[in-house]
């Protein structure tokens, strides 16, 4: 397969009108890969792809708004999630780029021979039409999440609360989440806002809170379950739980397939409809 | 200055000793595989003398996250400024890292300048400083390649040496013996077994890092080094700067409430997009190419320039959690090739 | 002997709609009680989900959200915008263990002050019940 990308990705390179192709490199101590910009037909041959092509490259796509060429671009289903995600969003133009699917059977964990968490229940988009593709793009059937994985749903809320003040308390507020998640892309985030400020300095639970309560609730609808956020935080903050979560919340109550997994389908909290249920305490609308 | 000797079991003993006088922190191991974090004691968690960088870097105990620096109240036409004190009482710190304690020094060059940061030069003064022999932790750590003796490093005011179940503890300054004499009744002589595993320590901090060599200014490296494909690569997260021990750049804002309010201290980064911005709106260093460029130009070059020295422990913090995988060594490396190629 | 506790409950009113039924219930004699801390908004809409969460974090013990009836907004369907993100919200604090007492939206017309009291003085009581809030716990203190 990897042969095949840095084909695809030497031809790409050499038509006119090409910026650069997004791709992964392996790292120079050989342990792991890292993102790759590459712009030469000539450095097709850096590219690689196995288990440890943890980066979601769709992240790096609001970048290109505003400049001219076409970016090709390699995507596992996740990532594709993503990028369609970012289509809909009008983040970049689908003309503009020339997406290879990857099909990816699951990504190594920590100890490099596990299964990442962040694959378990791994979806694909469905119907996305790739301009080329390594293989099938199908989805793996992967185990679900272990039961020791914190299961919040089986708390109680004074449990669950205990547990994210706890979790999120180790943040740091350094920021990488929001800088490495691919739906955090506006050029000027609420975070940070002067006039007026949302959110304090202060190194409190009460501010790490607000500032995941509501990152979340920004990508409620959009998280693509990509986990770039856990892989950043140099904390090990369980950041995938919230998130995760939530997206299911949305998912079920509003019937959504997924953030980018129906072309086109427009997340939740950008649409509403007459008959929408109503929130608590319900009754009468 | 005879080394005596302190053992591991009686750890917790010796840190409730220092606890009568002073605030003590120390490395503390929370949940397993997650990094040390300097606390102060008592804190959840195991205290844990060991060679393993601690998440945040021993700087953050002088120079913290947010600080409220003064407070102010509106009385009529008054206003009333009050300034915090930054220490309540005298401090240690147990086992700090040779690494994190040279970047102690580098800092003082800026913060200590005339007029010296109030703050920070009064946490320096009412901190004593235990030093950890260290034995290197991986691969990423280089300070040997900048400059720092990891076994014997300079700046702390006592060292903790490993040597079988506990590490040989001396002092190196006035404040470094006072406190190992406070210590006294929970040390004790080390035995001759103790003294030679204490001097035969090795580290495994790497020499040959490209950072070996550096203190130069970088002259033409505005212009030849590959800033565009180091950006290419970067998401600017500024987890490097989070992380450095050597980073100190800060903001202030005010926080108002009706006639009350405060002023904080906070770290700031100059990787992050509106570091530069002015009140108008303009923004000298908008693309993240130019950003990366400052980073890594000041703790390489104009700090060279300025001081004589990279201001770089080799820690590798930076390489080790950049989402990127790109540490300051490779940007070394870079700025040295560039300049090869154009020379 | 610690004074008995009192809710502080923040809730934001619709110009249009249920400002003017908060009007109308003081029209009626109903006395605001002093727990409630009412903004008046053009359009229920206009709250942001940040404000709601700024609100819950630091320490409010509950927030509602007050507009038209659906069908009946001013603006035609800001309100419905409302409804989304409260059922997102809802999910989110119940994921984040906050009791769903603390965030509440309801509708209430201009017409509507006994409602508009009703639903006051019931929310008071709940949160009374459940006591003070307790993310706001570390607001305002220093974490070391």
């Amino acid at each position: 397969m990897e042969r095949r990308l840095r084909e695809i990705a030497r031809e790409l390179l050499a038509r006119p009108g090409t910026l650069c192709f997004l791709g992964w490199e392996a790292l120079p101590n050989g342990r792991g890969t890292r993102p790759v910009e590459i712009r030469g037909a000539d450095r097709a041959d850096l590219l690689v792809w196995n288990r440890t092509c943890h980066a979601n490259l769709a992240a790096y796509l609001p970048r290109f708004r505003g400049s001219q060429g076409s970016v090709g671009i390699a995507v596992k289903g996740c990532d594709a999630r993503a990028l369609s995600e970012l289509v809909r969003a009008r983040q970049i133009e689908r003309e503009r780029l020339f997406v290879v699917g990857v099909p990816c059977a699951g990504l190594a964990g920590p100890d490099g021979a596990s299964l990442a968490l962040r694959c378990h229940g791994c979806r694909y988009p469905e119907g996305f039409v790739y301009d080329a593709t390594l293989g099938p793009m199908v989805a793996p059937d992967l185990p679900p999440r272990p039961v020791e994985d914190p299961n919040i749903d089986a708390m109680t809320p004074d449990e669950r609360r205990r547990w994210f003040e706890e979790e999120l308390g180790r943040c740091i507020r350094c920021d990488a989440c929001r800088k490495a998640c691919y739906g955090c892309f506006c050029p000027e985030c609420v975070f940070e806002a002067s006039r007026p400020r949302w959110i304090s300095r202060r190194d409190t639970v009460a501010e790490k809170l607000f500032y995941h309560a509501v990152r979340a609730y920004h990508l409620a609808g959009r998280c693509v379950g990509c986990d770039e956020c856990g892989r950043a935080c140099p904390a090990g903050v369980r950041l995938d739980v919230l998130n995760r979560a939530l997206a299911r919340h949305v998912e079920e109550l509003f019937a959504f397939a997924g953030a980018g997994v129906i072309e086109g389908a427009v997340p939740p909290l950008l649409a509403f409809t007459p008959d929408d249920p109503e929130p608590y305490p319900g009754g009468e609308p | 200055m005879t080394a005596r000797y302190l053992d591991g079991a009686r750890l917790a003993e010796a840190c409730a000793v220092l606890g009568r006088n002073l605030d003590v922190f120390a490395p503390v191991l929370g949940r397993p595989g997650d990094a040390p974090r300097l606390e102060r004691l008592p804190a959840a968690g195991t205290v844990t003398i060991a060679p393993r960088k601690p998440l945040l870097p021993l700087k953050s105990l002088f120079l913290p996250d947010c600080e409220v620096i003064l407070t102010f109240r509106r009385r009529g036409n008054e206003t009333v400024v009050t300034e915090r004190p930054p220490v309540e009482r005298d401090r240690v710190v147990l086992g700090a890292l040779p690494c994190d304690v040279a970047a102690l020094a580098l800092v003082d060059r800026v913060m200590l300048q005339d007029p010296p940061d109030p703050s920070w030069r009064e946490r320096r003064a009412r901190t004593a400083i235990i030093a950890l022999a260290c034995t290197g932790e991986d691969e990423g750590c280089c300070c040997a390649s900048v400059g720092v003796d990891p076994l014997r490093p300079k700046g702390a005011d006592a060292l903790l040496s490993p040597a079988g179940d506990g590490w040989l503890i001396e002092g190196a300054t006035d404040k470094g013996e006072r406190i190992v004499d406070a210590l006294d009744g929970v040390l004790r002589k080390p035995t001759a077994v103790e003294i030679e595993a204490a001097r035969v320590l090795i580290s495994s901090s790497r020499k040959d890092s490209p950072l070996a060599g550096c203190e130069r200014a970088w002259a033409d490296a505005w212009d030849t080094a590959p800033w565009q494909d180091l950006a290419a690569r970067c998401l600017g997260c500024g987890v490097c700067a989070a992380l450095c021990p050597t980073c100190h750049c800060f903001e202030i804002q005010d926080e108002r409430r009706g006639n009350d309010g405060v002023r904080l201290r906070a770290w700031d980064t100059c990787a992050a997009k509106q570091y530069a911005r002015m009140a108008s709106g303009e923004n000298p260093r908008s693309r993240l190419e130019t950003r990366l460029r400052q980073r890594f130009l000041h703790k390489l070059s104009y700090s060279a320039e300025r001081y004589g020295s990279i201001a770089c422990v080799g820690c590798g913090r930076c390489a080790a959690h950049c989402p990127g995988s790109t540490g300051i060594e490779e940007v070394a490396r870079l700025l040295a090739r560039a300049e090869a190629d154009h020379g | 002997m610690t004074a008995p506790f009192e809710p502080r409950i923040l809730v934001f009113a619709c110009n249009w709609c249920s400002y003017a039924g908060a009007d109308m219930a003081g029209v009626s004699r109903f006395q605001m009680p002093p727990n409630c801390r009412v903004v008046r908004v053009m359009c229920s809409a206009r709250v942001k989900p940040e404000q709601i969460l700024a609100a819950l974090t630091r320490g409010i013990d509950a927030v509602v959200v007050l507009g038209c009836h659906p069908g009946d907004c001013h603006y035609t369907e800001g309100n419905y915008h409302t409804r989304r993100r409260a059922l997102v919200l809802d999910a989110l604090l119940a994921t984040l263990g906050v009791e769903k007492e603390r965030f509440q939206v309801r509708w209430i017309s201009a017409a509507e002050g006994a409602k508009f009291a009703a639903a006051i003085r019931e929310v008071i009581e709940a949160v009374r019940d459940l006591g003070p809030n307790p993310l706001g716990r570390s607001h305002g203190t220093q974490a070391s």
